[in-house]
C-alpha cells in the first residue's frame, strides 16, 4: 500500500448563475515512502486544485484521499485530526506564505505538536531551520530580512515541523532564479530521501521535474493523461499531449531546433471537448477520439496512458509511427 | 551604424550605489540580442535606460543612441515621440500590463491615434490586423472584449500587438515568457522570430533562462553585479564559454545537468547593488578565484572574434596546469549555503 493514495478525485468550482467548472475530472495517483512524484501540466489544467484537494484545502466533490490508509478530512474551523498533520504543503510564493509580523522561529514552531510545542519549541524550531540549511543565528529575524530562496527554506522548515509523511509542493521553485531553484530542488530531494517522506512535486516546468521526480503524472484539462517512471518518459511518450509538452521545451544543445508550440489554445474547462479532451489539438486524433473518452489504462512496464492509440496491457505504440500513418481527413 | 548603441554606460544612485558600470552593447536591425543574468545583475535597468527611463534619483554617464539619436540628453517631449513609435517595450507580467477596465480595442488604438493620428475607424481596423499578426483567434470580437477574458499567453500576445502598433524598429522584451507555460512560450518565441524576419525589427530579449536564449537569440550578453561578464554570438557564449559565471549559470539549469543527477546550484548569494564584492563581483562564488580577483576588477577582453569575457583567470581558455586548477577548486569552500 502506498503512503498517499488518491482515488477518482473530482473537484467542481461552483459560481452562482454559472455552469460549474470541473477543475479536476477524476484523477488518481499514489505516492510511496521516499518517493518523489512530479505532477505536471499547463496552467489551468487543475494540478494546483488537485494538490489543494489532496491536503484538504479544497473540498472534494467526490473521490477519496487516504494517508497511511486513513481518509484525509478537509480543513475546517476546528483543529485538524492528528493523523492529517502528516500531510503538509509548501506554496509557490514565499512572500505571501509567511506572516511578515512574526519572528520566523515562532512560525516554524506553529507546526510542532505534543511536548515539543511547549518547553523546547524554540530549540526544535532552530533544529528545523538548521536542517534546511539556515543558521541558528537568524531564528529571531522577520521574513522581510530574507531573500526568496531563504524564505522558501523557512516555509519548508515549517512544513517539516509536524513530522509529515507526505509533502505537497505546489510550484515551490517556480518563482525563484535558476540557481536558487536548483538549491531548493536539491533540498527537497535530500529531505525526502533522508526522512522517507513522500513528495508530490507540482510544477509546470517539466525540465525541473525530470531531474528530481521518480515518477511523473501529466495532467490535461482536469484529467491525468499519462503516468510513467521519469526515465522512461524521457525516452518515449505514449500520450500525444505529453509529447507536445516535451517538444515545447527549449534546449541548451548547440544548434537546437526551435521549440514547437502545440496547435490551438487550451479549451475552456467549463465546456471541455467531447470524447478525448485533447482531440481538437491532437495531431493523430481519429474518429473514436471525438466521441469516446479514453480512460487511463496500464499500457506496459508500469506506464499508463489515456489514449485510444495505446491499448490496455500493451504493447505501447510509438508516437512517431502514428504520425507517419495515413490518417483520415479531420 | 547599429540601431541601438550603448557605450560605456554607468548608472549611479544617490548615496554612491552603482547599478550598472561601464556597460557597452550594440543591437543591429533584424537581430535578436539576449541579456542574461540573475536578479540584481542590472539587465533590466540597462534596457530601461536605453529608453530614457532612469530610476528615481539616478544619474547616467556614457552614451545611449537609438538610430543615432542620443537618448540620454533628450528632452521629455522628444523621448515621448521616440518611445512607442521607434522603440517599444513588453513586460514580464501580462496580467498587469493591460488595463482591466478598458476593452482591448481601446487600449490598442490609443497608440495609433496618438502617434500616427489615425481616425477611430482606421485605428480599429489596424488594431484587428495587429491581433491577426500575433495570431490571436477571432481578432474582431477580441477587440471589444476585456483583458480578464484572455489566458496569460493570449494577454502576452495582446501586449506584444500593442507594442507593435506603430511598427517599432526596436522591441525590448523583458522576461516576457518567464510567467508562461512552455507550450505558450514556444508560440511567443516563434512569433518574435517571424516578426523580425518579416519586418526587420530588432529585439532585446531579457531573461535568466539560457535555454530560451539558445533557441531565440543571435548574440548574448551575460551580466553580473552590474557589469558585463561575457558576450559574443550565442554559440560562442554557450558552447565555448569562457567566464566561470556563465558556466555556473548553465550548470544550474535543469537542461544543463545530466539526467538523474542533482542540480548544481551556484554557491552563495547573487551580488546586488547594495552588496557588491570588491574586485570581480563574482569572486566569492567562483571556484577559480585567485587573490587578484578579490582586488582588481577584471577588464572585458576580446578572446576571439567578437567574443569578450571579463575574467582574469580565464580557466576555460588557456587552461593552466590541470593539477593547479584542481588545487584552486579544492581550496575553495564548496557550498557556504545561506549566509547568516
Amino acid at each position: 500500500m502506498s503512503l498517499l493514495e488518491v482515488r477518482n478525485v473530482i473537484v467542481d468550482y461552483k459560481t452562482p448563475g454559472r455552469r460549474p467548472v470541473r477543475a479536476v475530472a477524476g484523477a488518481s495517483l499514489e505516492v510511496g515512502s521516499g518517493e518523489i512524484v512530479g505532477l505536471v501540466g499547463e496552467s489551468g489544467c487543475g494540478k494546483s486544485t488537485l494538490g489543494r484537494g489532496i491536503v484538504g484545502l479544497q473540498k472534494l466533490t467526490s473521490g477519496e484521499v487516504t494517508l497511511n490508509g486513513v481518509p484525509v478530512s478537509p480543513v475546517g474551523r476546528r483543529a485538524r485530526p492528528r493523523a492529517d498533520l502528516g500531510l503538509q504543503m509548501v506554496f509557490q510564493d514565499p512572500y505571501s506564505s509567511l506572516n511578515p509580523r512574526r519572528r520566523i522561529w515562532r512560525q516554524v514552531a506553529d507546526g510542532l505538536t505534543g511536548a515539543e510545542a511547549d518547553s523546547s519549541a524554540r530549540k526544535v524550531a532552530i533544529e528545523l531551520l538548521e536542517s534546511v540549511g539556515l543558521s541558528a543565528a537568524i531564528a529571531d529575524r522577520y521574513p522581510h530580512e530574507f531573500s526568496g530562496g531563504q524564505r522558501q527554506r523557512i516555509a519548508i522548515a515549517r512544513a517539516l515541523a509536524p513530522k509529515p509523511s507526505v509533502i505537497v509542493a505546489d510550484e515551490a521553485v517556480s518563482a525563484l532564479d535558476a540557481s536558487t531553484q536548483a538549491q531548493i530542488a536539491n533540498l527537497l530531494v535530500d529531505l525526502t530521501r533522508e526522512r522517507g517522506m513522500g513528495l508530490l512535486f507540482i510544477s509546470h516546468d517539466l525540465s525541473v521535474v525530470q531531474h528530481i521526480a521518480d515518477k511523473v503524472a501529466v495532467m490535461y484539462l482536469g484529467r491525468i493523461v499519462e503516468t510513467a517512471p521519469t526515465v522512461k518518459l524521457w525516452e518515449s511518450r505514449l500520450h500525444p499531449y505529453t509529447d507536445a509538452l516535451v517538444r515545447a521545451i527549449p534546449s541548451l544543445e548547440p544548434d537546437a531546433s526551435a521549440p514547437v508550440a502545440p496547435e490551438g489554445e487550451v479549451p475552456d474547462p467549463a465546456a471541455p471537448p467531447t470524447g478525448c479532451r485533447f482531440h481538437p489539438r491532437c495531431p493523430v486524433a481519429m474518429d473514436r477520439c471525438r466521441t469516446e473518452d479514453p480512460s487511463l489504462v496500464i499500457v506496459e512496464d508500469s506506464r499508463a496512458a489515456a489514449c485510444w492509440h495505446q491499448p490496455a496491457g500493451g504493447p505501447a505504440v510509438r508516437l512517431e509511427l502514428l504520425e507517419t500513418r495515413t490518417l483520415e481527413p479531420r | 551604424m547599429s540601431l541601438l548603441e550603448v557605450d560605456n554606460l554607468s548608472i549611479h544612485l544617490r548615496g554612491g550605489r552603482t547599478l550598472v558600470e561601464s556597460v557597452s552593447l550594440t543591437v543591429n536591425a533584424g537581430e535578436i540580442v539576449g541579456i542574461a543574468g540573475e536578479s540584481g545583475s542590472g539587465k533590466t535597468v540597462t534596457a530601461m535606460t536605453s529608453l530614457g527611463f532612469l530610476p528615481a534619483g539616478a544619474t547616467a554617464t556614457g552614451e545611449v543612441r537609438i538610430d543615432g539619436a542620443d537618448m540620454l540628453s533628450m528632452r521629455p517631449k522628444q523621448l515621448q515621440a521616440v518611445r512607442g513609435s521607434d522603440v517599444a517595450m513588453v513586460f514580464q507580467d501580462p496580467m498587469t500590463s493591460l488595463h482591466p477596465m478598458l476593452n482591448i480595442g481601446t487600449q490598442l488604438t490609443e497608440h495609433l491615434r496618438v502617434h500616427q493620428g489615425l481616425k477611430r475607424k482606421q485605428a480599429w481596423a489596424r488594431a484587428a490586423e495587429l491581433l491577426e499578426l500575433v495570431r490571436l483567434p477571432d481578432p474582431h470580437s477580441a477587440l471589444s472584449a476585456f483583458p480578464h477574458r484572455f489566458s496569460g499567453g493570449m494577454r502576452q500576445r495582446i501586449a506584444i500587438a500593442m507594442a507593435l502598433a506603430c511598427g517599432p524598429k526596436l522591441l525590448i522584451a523583458d522576461e516576457i515568457t518567464t510567467a508562461l507555460d512552455v507550450t505558450v512560450q514556444a508560440g511567443i518565441l516563434d512569433l518574435l522570430d517571424r516578426l523580425r524576419r518579416e519586418t526587420g525589427m530588432a529585439v532585446v530579449f531579457i531573461t535568466h533562462d539560457l535555454a530560451v536564449m539558445n533557441v531565440v537569440a543571435d548574440r548574448l550578453y551575460v551580466m553580473y553585479g552590474g557589469r558585463m561578464a561575457e558576450n559574443g554570438s550565442i554559440s560562442q557564449v554557450l558552447n565555448s564559454t569562457r567566464h566561470p559565471y556563465t558556466r555556473a549559470l548553465i550548470d544550474a539549469l535543469p537542461e544543463g545537468a545530466a539526467l538523474g543527477k542533482a542540480l548544481v546550484p551556484i554557491p552563495g548569494e547573487a551580488a546586488t547593488p547594495d552588496r557588491r564584492p570588491s574586485g570581480c563581483a563574482f569572486h566569492p562564488r567562483c571556484v577559480f578565484a585567485v587573490d587578484s580577483c578579490r582586488a582588481d576588477v577584471p577588464r572585458l577582453r576580446e578572446l576571439e572574434d567578437g567574443h569578450l569575457a571579463a575574467c582574469a583567470v580565464d580557466p576555460f581558455g588557456a587552461l593552466p596546469d590541470r593539477a593547479q586548477l584542481l588545487d584552486i577548486a579544492l581550496a575553495t569552500p564548496k557550498d557556504p549555503r545561506v549566509a547568516s
